[in-house]
């Protein structure tokens, strides 16, 4: 038993040495290799580039100018196009397209064939967010037509981490609602556009509506408060936030609903500022004071204040004595 | 007893009680922004934040009014400290607060039509109106214009220093009217500079 396995290990070691001073490469590392799908000269991911840039070739904007065969439908074709840029960084650019879209797109032509549900792959995370989306009022309103890809677009979701500022965060999330909520198009597609409300007369009770459009998410109001991942359940009107100090205050909630993607920024948190996460993109008042001026401002005013009540008791003291020795 | 002067004309007058009643209002708005809590710290936010930007503006047309005032009365002048010998003045007027109103000696530099306000005040009020309450003005405005802010200062947002110079001045301008306020009683009797600040006249009377 020991001399066969002593046997087989020096076999194994004989031929590991051949390979490494020919370059064979073990098959067995070659096949770790497939699988490691971060490894930007890996074959996988240069198999799915290849396959992605063989789709790209149509469906682009340069594509759609030069077109690599004739006799394309090329007027379908140009609403058809992807964002190449945004998709190689987004969070799907290293997926292939025909890992969500199916074989039967593979050859041209083609037509829209069954697609993936982000579920599919969104097992673990995804445990959240579905029961989370089928409580929000737009599946409820609309449970058929209502899915994640009216929010998403598959191709171009960034890593809300990777943002790295409130803006840019902010930028993308709202993105998404505006996509329907600012424009009559997509909403058409679920009510009368005519009956779609402006957003800036909804919320015309928040003042600076500019600024706090550029560092606030609809979902900020718009979902209930949950640490971590931002929830997916879109509450109706009469319960969105709406009571200022919710954010404005020390225990904002911006802290809460940003303290997964988001992290302290420990200089300033150090140097007294409190919620400093938000201090890279904006100060808020009632949110990002600091502690040690307010504390520092606060003896500085009662040493003063005092200072003046002993010398107001000294001058009623001393005025006092001065009449009883006129007397 | 010395005759009765007419001191401060309306105009001043005036503008110093608009000025404070702005300036309380904007320490209690300023203070339930800044130390807003649910519940409310002084005042509701919302209500708060609309008061102080109103208030904010009307102070920045008040300040116009008591610079340009200034000019054209000359008063300016009044709050000028002459340089000359000035440290020597604001040392004898130092020692009268310290010392010489304990003992009952006269105020050395009594208000007169020439000269209504002592050399401490002249100073004080010179670094206050030129200095801070424009640097005050100024980080408000930016506050409310935030477009001319830089987007980014020592990579921290723009607004920042703007905000921590808005909160400095605000403090020294707090500590201000308790000062202001206390020391209003320091004149011939309790209430005579009060009066004074209200009629215009400086009426002398016999120390108490
Ligand atoms: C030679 C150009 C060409 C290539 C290459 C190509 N497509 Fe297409 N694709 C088209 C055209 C043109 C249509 C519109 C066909 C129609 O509806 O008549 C289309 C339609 C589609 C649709 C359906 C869109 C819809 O909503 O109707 C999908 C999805 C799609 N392509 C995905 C892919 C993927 C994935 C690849 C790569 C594996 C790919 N295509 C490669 C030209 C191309
Ligand atoms: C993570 C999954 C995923 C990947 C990867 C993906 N897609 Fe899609 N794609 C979708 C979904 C979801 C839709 C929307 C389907 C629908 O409307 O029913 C879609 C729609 C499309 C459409 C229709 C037009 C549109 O913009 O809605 C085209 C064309 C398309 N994809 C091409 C591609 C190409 C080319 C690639 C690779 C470069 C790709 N897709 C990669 C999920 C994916
Ligand atoms: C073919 C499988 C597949 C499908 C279908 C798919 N995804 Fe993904 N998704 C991935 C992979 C792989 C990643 C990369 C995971 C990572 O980087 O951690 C990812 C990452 C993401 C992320 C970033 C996760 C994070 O933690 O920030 C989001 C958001 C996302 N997907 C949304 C969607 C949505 C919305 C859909 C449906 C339109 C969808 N995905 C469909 C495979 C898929
Ligand atoms: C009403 C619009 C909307 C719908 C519908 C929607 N999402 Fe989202 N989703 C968002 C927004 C907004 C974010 C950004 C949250 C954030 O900043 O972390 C997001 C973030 C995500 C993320 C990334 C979370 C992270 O940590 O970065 C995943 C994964 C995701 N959604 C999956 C889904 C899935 C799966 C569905 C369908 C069951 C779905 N979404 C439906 C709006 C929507
Ligand atoms: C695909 C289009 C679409 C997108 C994207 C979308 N919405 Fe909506 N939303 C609608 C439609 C249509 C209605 C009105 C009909 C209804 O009740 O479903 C609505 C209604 C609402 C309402 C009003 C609820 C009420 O009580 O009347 C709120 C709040 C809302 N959406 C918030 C959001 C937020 C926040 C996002 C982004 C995370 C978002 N929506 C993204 C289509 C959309
Ligand atoms: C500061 C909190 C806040 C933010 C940020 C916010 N909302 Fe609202 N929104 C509310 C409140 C509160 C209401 C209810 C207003 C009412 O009933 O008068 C509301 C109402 C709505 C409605 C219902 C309109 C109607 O009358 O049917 C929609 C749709 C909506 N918001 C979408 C959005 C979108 C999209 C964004 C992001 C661009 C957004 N909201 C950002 C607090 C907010
Ligand atoms: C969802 C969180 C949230 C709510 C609710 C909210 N704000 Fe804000 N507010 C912010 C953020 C974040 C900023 C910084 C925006 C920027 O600088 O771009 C801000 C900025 C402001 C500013 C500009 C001055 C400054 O601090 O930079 C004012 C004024 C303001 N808010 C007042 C209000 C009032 C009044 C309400 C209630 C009616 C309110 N806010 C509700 C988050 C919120």
């Amino acid at each position: 038993m020991a001399r066969r396995f002593l046997k087989t290990a020096r076999a194994v070691v004989v031929v590991a040495i051949l390979m490494i001073v020919t370059g064979i490469p073990l098959p067995v590392l070659a096949q770790t290799d497939d699988f490691s799908i971060g490894g930007e000269n890996s074959n996988f991911a240069l198999k799915t580039k290849q396959e992605n840039a063989a789709c790209l070739s149509c469906h682009s904007e340069a594509g759609i100018k030069n077109p690599p065969q004739q006799g394309l439908d090329i007027a379908k074709l140009a609403t058809l196009g992807i964002d190449t840029g945004h998709f190689e960084s987004s969070v799907h650019g290293d997926s292939s397209c025909k890992e969500c879209h199916g074989e039967n797109v593979a050859a041209y032509p083609h037509t829209k064939g069954p697609v993936k549900g982000c579920p599919e792959c969104h097992k673990g995370s995804s445990s959240l967010i579905e029961p989370e989306f089928e409580k929000s009022l737009h599946h409820k309103n609309n449970p058929d037509t209502f899915t994640c890809d009216s929010c998403h677009d598959a191709h171009t979701i960034q890593k809300t981490k990777k943002l790295g500022t409130l803006s840019k965060i902010a930028a993308q999330d709202n993105d998404l609602c505006l996509s329907c909520h600012g424009k009559d198009s997509k909403y058409a597609k679920f009510r009368d556009p005519q009956l779609r409300p402006d957003m800036a007369m909804v919320h015309a009770w928040l003042p600076r509506l500019d600024l706090h459009w550029k560092l606030v998410r609809c979902i900020d109001c718009h979902t209930p408060e949950v640490e971590g991942a931002a929830s997916h359940d879109i509450l109706p009107k009469d319960k969105s936030q709406r009571h200022c100090v919710a954010c404005h205050s020390m225990d904002s909630s911006l802290r809460v609903r940003l303290s997964g993607v988001l992290i302290e920024n420990e200089g300033a948190k150090n140097a007294g500022f409190i919620n400093a996460f938000i201090l890279n993109d904006a100060y808020v008042v009632g949110a990002t004071r600091n502690t040690k001026l307010d504390k520092l401002g606060f003896i500085l005013f009662g040493l003063l204040v005092s200072s003046l009540a002993l010398h107001g008791v000294l001058r009623i003291i001393s005025s006092a004595w001065r009449k009883r020795r006129k007397r | 007893m010395s005759p009765r002067v007419y001191i401060l004309a309306l105009w001043l007058r005036l503008w110093h009680w608009t000025n404070a009643f702005l300036i309380i209002i904007q320490t209690i708005t300023g203070l339930s922004l800044h130390f807003a809590r649910p519940g409310a710290f002084l005042m509701d936010f919302s209500l708060a934040r609309g008061l102080h930007y109103f208030c904010g503006a009307c102070l920045c047309v008040t300040y116009g009014v008591y610079v340009v005032g200034n000019i054209v009365s000359g008063n300016w002048h009044q709050i000028t400290p002459t340089l000359k010998g000035f440290l020597g003045r604001a040392a004898k007027q130092a020692r009268y607060y310290a010392y010489g109103m304990f003992k009952g000696e006269t105020d050395p530099f009594p208000p007169t039509p020439e000269q209504n306000l002592n050399p401490l005040e002249q100073i004080t009020f010179w670094i206050l109106m030129y200095l801070v309450v424009p640097v005050l003005l100024l980080t408000g405005l930016m506050f409310m214009f935030p477009q001319f802010t830089p987007d980014t200062l020592w990579g921290v947002d723009g607004l920042l220093p703007i905000a921590v110079a808005h909160y400095a001045m605000a403090f020294i301008i707090i500590c201000f009217m308790a000062l202001h306020v206390y020391f209003a009683t320091t004149g011939d009797t309790l209430f005579s500079m009060v009066k004074m600040m209200l009629t215009g006249w400086h009426e002398p009377e016999e120390h108490p």
